[in-house]
């Protein structure tokens, strides 16, 4: 019997030992995989032609059922159109004679005349174009060449309608789709972006025409099947589709045309419509079903007028001519879950990925990275999570250096977060997203008038200089939000950041400096200021919540946030909505600015924060860096690889990101903007990992509520964090 | 009368069947993860699995927190848990053959077992707000862990014979020495088994102490112990660290348990 109670007992132990030793999953070759097998979506590698243009780029250009190109170029006496067939041969070419009007006896070109017209479009070897009045621009014409005949004709001429679109030649009839100056009178910007579109109709053969669809069309197509699908804007804000002649309309409120240009989409297949998205194409169907929203991405920027689909081809203008790619489709819809801790999601592209978060805290965070969890795909942490640090240390993360454009973004983003986001053993462990820091800001008409120099501002010796000069002054219409959690906290790391010691002098004196420089209020950092004396009360009141900009109304001098609060963006947001804002607001998130928002503010100027004091002469200052890492244990890691991959091209090609190095890329030419672009590319710099910030605050606060003593603070916190770094 | 068939299926086959569904839940729930765990203490990191055998156990036990936790662990079983006993040795004694009045305190200390933890530690943080030593710990884990053992050796306590103290006493025997001869000695396996059970507890403090000190992972370093090291490691995503430490200190807890059945096996009548 005992042999038999031990057999059984060592078949368990045998059973158990393998099942540990076997789980292997996601421990896959990192050197060998090959990351360009994977495939997603739609690609565009079963085929890619560049079309040679005898000049740099065409002006316009057109597909005929033939998967022929027609283009125009720039001449000086008229207007050239080239046909190439599929290897790019060319096959015909036809010099257009000048199109205009004749005003008294003269010819009179119109305004884009020989060079070019609003649109053009080709079926059965036939091309049309439009082109508007010289004078008035409220009229346009209608033409057409035929090759064959080579004979051009003047189909129409349509007055009260310019600014052509898109034309569109079926069944015997050129649909147009452009302004119509009466609807044109009577419109609510503010609504939505239409601006008076209508569809009207041209017969060829008798050039009569009519008004077809004027419920706020905004563009057209047609589909493969020879369909003309319109889409418009929903009288409730949206938008929706509808087949031409027929009453059935689909709402869509998935499309995310861009309200700064005009929108514009072509039809692949019957029943999904493709449409540019800043820099990728985005895939969704009429229907408005998300779920299959796919992208094309490895493409690079689209000309929004310029891109045409013909049987499952995507033409579309570059800088050297017109490419043409098969769109493969792999339909993969894998949907990538991310984590986050953060209380609201991260403001990241999905790219067309699908795309969920999911919130948690840092103990799930470490539970699920080291029970091997697959159920996240991503992790989303920044830099001020102490997790970040010990992800980086312990490895856990799925290394992105082969993946593509990762390593070019790296190159491209400012030096200290190229750091940060190699490890010691070369491994890229993160995508860097963006950055946050503490800046100073301030008006500075107002300082101008209370003659106050903020440029000077260095160290918080000068601030509270600053401040005390407002006090005596008795000026107090103005802000500071700035307390000593922050103040202590920033101190910590300045100090903190080549020498783990507390136990020392100039720890000793900051912690002195910061303990006779604040009224401490047990419990209550909020209410806690920096004061330029010993008052028992602030020196700086701030009214309501300092987390709502609709609070702030008024006038400010010195304002401290940090510029990457997404609570921030939400209340101004509502602030502008109900337009109670003015000049002297501002709202700034270094990662993702919205530069729509700025244009009223003139006078606001940025500063970096005032440190303690200078350590080794820099004034360091520390940045929170928002990141992506991958988890090596994800079910999905191809996609999310080929995700990560498309974020990094992303990245790599943002105007004014706060992340780029290249000054060349902030285009904006605000003060705030050069300011923000040198407080991100000060020398000083570096990226905070943060420390267990209990092992910061929960013995300085009883320093400062006098409930221990300089000493025993300091003999505390020292093996605390001897522990943390050591343990 | 009809004879009963006799089963043809041995007892003991029977006992094992009855025990599978158990063996499963502890092959599941406990020896496959400590297996698990093992393996990670010999590789060098969970998302590469290198095998490094006993390199993260020669860190572990270098590692100067390590010790101090080690040291801190031993010492509350050296001077925690022999307090304990004989707190709990005492009160039980007079229990059942001193104090007929302390028996109306018996609910008071099988208390400390159903208050709750975090209750517990409340109040200790109140009763002892300026105490800067360790001993509001060990007070604490004396409180809380001396209702069991009470109520063990009590039950021992009326397990012996009366006529035992009785032939005791005709032979003129005082009330010390019979405790010392007959009483302790009778119940030596089950305060053997009460110490086991204090030492496997003492290697358990941690809630109480993480309450206690307001939820901080790094108390004061008199009271840093190894459930502190290893609490600290997993939240530093350091699984080698903490299943070295985990191995050695089941290992440690392996050993005092052999030796504390080997020794209940010799006292047992």
């Amino acid at each position: 019997m005992k042999k038999l109670i031990s057999t059984v007992i060592i078949v368990f132990l045998t059973l158990s030992l393998l099942s540990s030793c076997n789980n292997d999953k996601g421990n896959k070759d990192i050197i060998n995989y090959d990351f360009h097998d994977v495939k997603i979506n739609f690609t565009a590698d079963d085929d890619d032609f560049l079309y040679e243009m005898e000049k740099d780029r065409p002006i316009l250009f057109a597909i005929d059922n033939n998967g022929y190109l027609y283009y125009n170029e720039l001449t000086q006496n008229f207007m050239k159109v080239t046909v190439l067939g599929l290897d790019g041969e060319k096959i015909d070419e036809a010099e257009i004679e000048p199109i205009g009007v004749w005003e008294s006896g003269e010819f009179i070109p119109y305004p884009n005349g020989a060079e070019s017209f609003n649109c053009i479009a080709v079926k059965d070897n036939v091309l049309y174009f439009t082109d508007s009045h010289p004078f008035t621009r409220d009229s346009t014409a209608v033409f057409s060449y035929n090759f064959n005949t080579k004979e051009q004709v003047k189909i129409a001429e349509i007055e009260g309608f310019n600014d052509v679109r898109k034309i569109i030649p079926l069944d015997g009839k050129l649909y147009l789709l452009g302004i119509d100056e009466r609807l044109s009178q009577n419109i609510n910007p503010a609504k939505n972006n239409y601006k008076g579109e209508s569809i009207i109709s041209v017969a060829l053969q008798t050039g009569e025409h009519e008004t077809v669809f004027d419920n706020m069309p905004f563009m057209m197509a047609e589909t493969e099947d020879g369909v003309l699908i319109i889409s418009a804007y929903a009288e409730n804000g949206g938008y929706y589709f509808k087949k031409l002649n027929s009453e059935n309309i689909i709402p869509n409120d998935n499309l995310n045309f861009s309200n700064s240009e005009e929108p514009n989409f072509e039809m692949y297949g019957s029943e999904n419509i493709i449409h540019d998205s800043d820099k990728f194409l985005v895939f969704l169907p009429v229907d408005g079903n998300s779920e299959t929203r796919v992208i094309v991405n490895n493409l690079p920027s689209i000309n929004r007028k310029n891109f045409a689909v013909k049987s499952g081809y995507l033409f579309y203008e570059t800088g050297s001519g017109v490419r043409r790619i098969k769109l493969s489709e792999e339909v993969n819809p894998a949907v990538l879950n991310m984590a986050h801790y953060s209380v609201l999601p991260p403001i990241i592209e999905n790219f067309g990925f699908g795309l969920t978060f999911e919130q948690i805290d840092t103990y799930e965070l470490s539970l699920s990275l080291l029970s091997l969890d697959s159920n996240y795909d991503m992790y989303n942490i920044n830099s001020f999570s102490d997790i970040s640090d010990n992800i980086r240390q312990k490895g856990a993360f799925y290394p992105l250096n082969d993946v593509p454009y990762v390593n070019e973004y790296l190159n491209a983003v400012f030096p200290y977060v190229r750091e940060a986001a190699i490890n010691e053993d070369g491994d890229i462990w993160m995508l860097p997203i963006y950055l946050h820091t503490n800046g100073l800001l301030y008006n500075e008409k107002i300082c101008e008038e209370y003659d106050i120099d903020i440029a000077q501002l260095n160290t918080s010796e000068d601030l509270i200089e600053i401040l005390a000069t407002l006090k005596s002054r008795d000026i107090t219409e103005y802000y500071d939000i700035t307390h000593p959690q922050f103040f202590f906290e920033r101190s910590f790391y300045q100090i903190m950041r080549k020498n783990n010691e507390f136990n020392r002098d100039d720890f000793r004196e900051m912690a002195l400096y910061i303990y006779d420089n604040i009224n401490y209020i047990k419990d209550d950092w909020s209410y806690n200021r920096i004061t330029s004396d010993t008052n028992p009360y602030p020196l700086i009141q701030v009214p309501g919540s300092v987390n709502r900009v609709a609070d702030l109304r008024g006038r400010y001098l010195l304002y401290r946030r940090g510029v990457g609060d997404y609570h921030m963006q939400e209340s101004f947001n509502r602030a502008l909505e109900y337009e109670d804002y003015d000049d002297d607001y501002f709202w700034a998130n270094l990662g993702k600015v919205d530069f729509r928002y700025f244009e009223n503010y003139k006078h606001n100027r940025f500063i970096l924060y005032p440190s303690v004091k200078a350590v080794e002469g820099i004034h360091v200052n520390d940045v929170t860096l928002e990141f992506i890492t991958v988890n090596p244990h994800s079910e999905n890691l191809d996609v999310v690889l080929e995700y990560i991959s498309a974020l990094a091209e992303y990245q790599l090609n943002l105007e004014n990101s706060f992340i780029l190095h290249d000054e060349k890329t902030y285009s904006m030419d605000r003060h705030f903007v050069k300011d923000a672009y040198e407080i991100l590319n000060y020398e000083g710099n570096f990226i905070r990992f943060s420390l267990d910030s209990e092992l910061i605050y929960s013995d300085f606060e009883k320093f400062l509520g006098d409930e221990i003593t300089l000493d025993e603070y300091l003999n505390r916190a020292e093996f605390k964090i001897n522990a943390y770094l050591r343990e | 009368m009809k004879p009963t068939k006799k089963s043809r299926i041995p007892w003991n086959i029977k006992c094992l069947f009855c025990l599978v569904p158990s063996l499963v839940g502890i092959t599941i729930f406990f020896v496959i993860p400590y297996f698990r765990v093992l393996y990670y203490s010999l590789i060098d990191n969970q998302f590469r699995r290198n095998f490094v055998w006993l390199d993260n156990y020669v860190k572990t036990i270098q590692n100067e927190y390590f010790q101090l936790a080690f040291k801190n662990s031993l010492l509350l079983i050296l001077i925690a848990v022999p307090a304990l006993i004989l707190s709990s040795l005492s009160i039980s004694l007079m229990l059942s053959f001193g104090l007929k009045k302390l028996r109306v305190l018996r609910t008071a200390f099988v208390l400390p077992l159903v208050i709750p933890t975090a209750s517990a530690a409340l109040i200790w943080a109140t009763f002892f707000a300026n105490v800067d030593n360790v001993l509001p710990v060990y007070l604490l884990f004396i409180w809380k862990n001396i209702g069991i053992c009470i109520i063990l050796m009590t039950a021992a306590f009326t397990c012996i014979d009366d006529s035992v103290f009785e032939a005791a006493k005709l032979d003129g025997a005082k009330r010390f020495t019979i405790h010392r001869k007959i009483t302790i000695p009778l119940i030596m396996p089950t305060l053997i088994f009460s110490i086991l059970i204090s030492i496997v507890s003492s290697f358990k403090v941690f809630k109480e102490t993480y309450l206690y000190y307001g939820g901080t992972n790094y108390p004061p370093q008199y009271s840093y112990t190894l459930q502190y090291y290893m609490n600290n490691n997993f939240l530093k995503l350091d699984y080698q660290s903490l299943a070295a430490s985990a191995v050695f200190t089941s290992l440690l807890v392996f050993v005092i348990v052999i030796i504390g059945l080997l020794l209940q096996r010799r006292y047992t009548w």
